[in-house]
């Protein structure tokens, strides 16, 4: 599974209301410091990781992840 | 603690009360005027009963009670213990039950006492008191959950103020040979006891700086006594939790998922429980929501959910249902119970 698809993934899973930032989303964006991530996006994406690649992730490990790589690199060790 | 089976105990009824005020969340705004339309429809819960400043716990469980024991016909003389779950007693001590079994006209010898626990309350209230009553020494008992919860958050703190409401509710439960088996799985994990917590009591005590606004972040306030969520520990603790608590009950019973007829879970939010009903795999015409109307009322929201939402089910038929709890404390449980034709009034306001 490559991280293009991933990314994918976060664009069809976070509920957000105006999804323009979801389309510009690099492996390499620092998605936390970004004016729309807020917690709902936060429960998204736990709830991607568990369903779509069986990744249990307590919160506080979603939290450490600053970039896109860094939470695509989770998956890896599922 | 490990699954048990408790034989010889029915459930006879239940019943619920909750405050005539109405809380609307689908025109609320966040204390900086941020739109909440997402967040509403997020959480699933349209609006939400609020109790009046002069009305408790006990209120609302002794309204709820009435209609209940006259339907069952039951003469509170012949009522052997009551047990509250609420973590919102009307006062700090005496327990609740006490002022309850004596508004209630139950006689001298009956138990009454507390349980503090919420969102899992229920499922541990069924627990404690069909256990005590499988002694045989208690006939009838009544299981009281009720929480005034959302005075207990800032309304300025959109991250936990939109989510509760209060409610009052009563199980009646008899001794009864014939009884279906009650099921139980119950478990706590105290690592995580900061990510829901009210703090105000011997720790936190109240000091005139615990009444002062604080800047919270993300335009939210609250002061040091209001209680606290956090969200997101919150769910992922559920993810986990709940699936396999579940499991474990069809587990122990035998029981696959077509062979339950309603999984009733806590109503904690939307977006939650629809994460877990996939992950678990439940239909969703099997899983009954009232938080839509009257928000997550903590122990109150399972025998709440029966009555606002499955009345005719339980009243005409047999009916086997799956129960599970989970959130403050970390605390979590499931239980597979039957109810057979049960009594179940109309939801009394005050």
């Amino acid at each position: 599974m490559s991280i293009e698809k991933f990314i994918e993934d976060l664009r069809a899973s976070i509920d957000t209301a105006d999804d323009a930032w979801l389309q510009k989303l690099t492996p390499d964006t620092q998605y936390q410091d970004l004016p729309e991530w807020d917690s709902l996006a936060f429960l998204c994406v736990l709830a991607l990781l568990d369903s779509s690649y069986g990744v249990e992730a307590k919160a506080e490990t979603v939290r450490k992840c600053k970039t896109i790589a860094d939470l695509y690199a989770l998956t890896a060790k599922a | 603690m490990a699954l048990v089976t408790i034989n010889g105990v029915s459930v006879r009824g239940i019943s619920a009360a909750v405050p005539r005020k109405i809380l609307d969340n689908t025109t609320a705004k966040g204390p900086d005027g941020a739109d909440l339309e997402r967040v509403v429809r997020s959480i699933g819960i349209n609006q939400r009963r609020m109790a009046a400043d002069d009305q408790c716990t006990s209120d609302m469980c002794v309204a709820a009670a009435a209609p209940l024991l006259a339907e069952l016909g039951w003469d509170p003389a012949e009522i052997n213990a009551v047990v509250l779950v609420t973590q919102t007693g009307d006062y700090q001590a005496p327990a609740s039950a006490c002022i309850i079994q004596h508004r209630l006209g139950l006689p001298l010898n009956a138990l009454a006492f507390d349980v503090t626990l919420g969102c899992s309350g229920y499922i541990y209230g069924l627990y404690i008191v069909s256990s005590l009553m499988a002694t045989g020494l208690l006939k009838r008992a009544l299981l009281m959950a009720g929480e005034t919860a959302v005075r207990g958050y800032s309304d300025r703190d959109m991250g936990g103020w939109l989510l509760n409401g209060d409610a009052g509710t009563v199980t009646a439960l008899e001794l009864n040979p014939d009884a279906d088996p009650m099921t139980f799985d119950l478990n706590t994990d105290g690592s995580g006891a900061q990510h829901i917590l009210s703090p105000l009591g011997s720790r936190h005590r109240l000091t005139e700086q615990s009444l002062v606004y604080e800047d919270v972040g993300n335009g939210n306030w609250r002061r040091p006594i209001d209680a606290r969520l956090n969200g997101m520990e919150v769910f992922a603790f559920a993810m986990k939790r709940v699936p396999e608590t579940v499991n474990a009950v069809l587990s122990a019973t035998g029981l696959a998922k077509d062979d339950i007829d309603w999984f009733v879970f806590h109503q904690a939010s939307h977006m939650i429980l629809e994460f877990l009903r996939k992950k678990i795999g439940i239909p969703a015409e099997k899983m009954p929501y009232s938080l839509d109307e009257y928000g997550n009322t903590s122990s109150a929201t399972i025998p709440l959910t029966i009555v606002s939402r499955l009345k005719e089910a339980v009243t005409t038929g047999k009916n086997r249902l799956l129960l599970t709890g989970f959130g403050v404390g970390l605390s979590w449980g499931t239980a597979q119970i039957t109810v057979d034709r049960i009594v179940c009034p109309d939801i009394v306001e005050i």
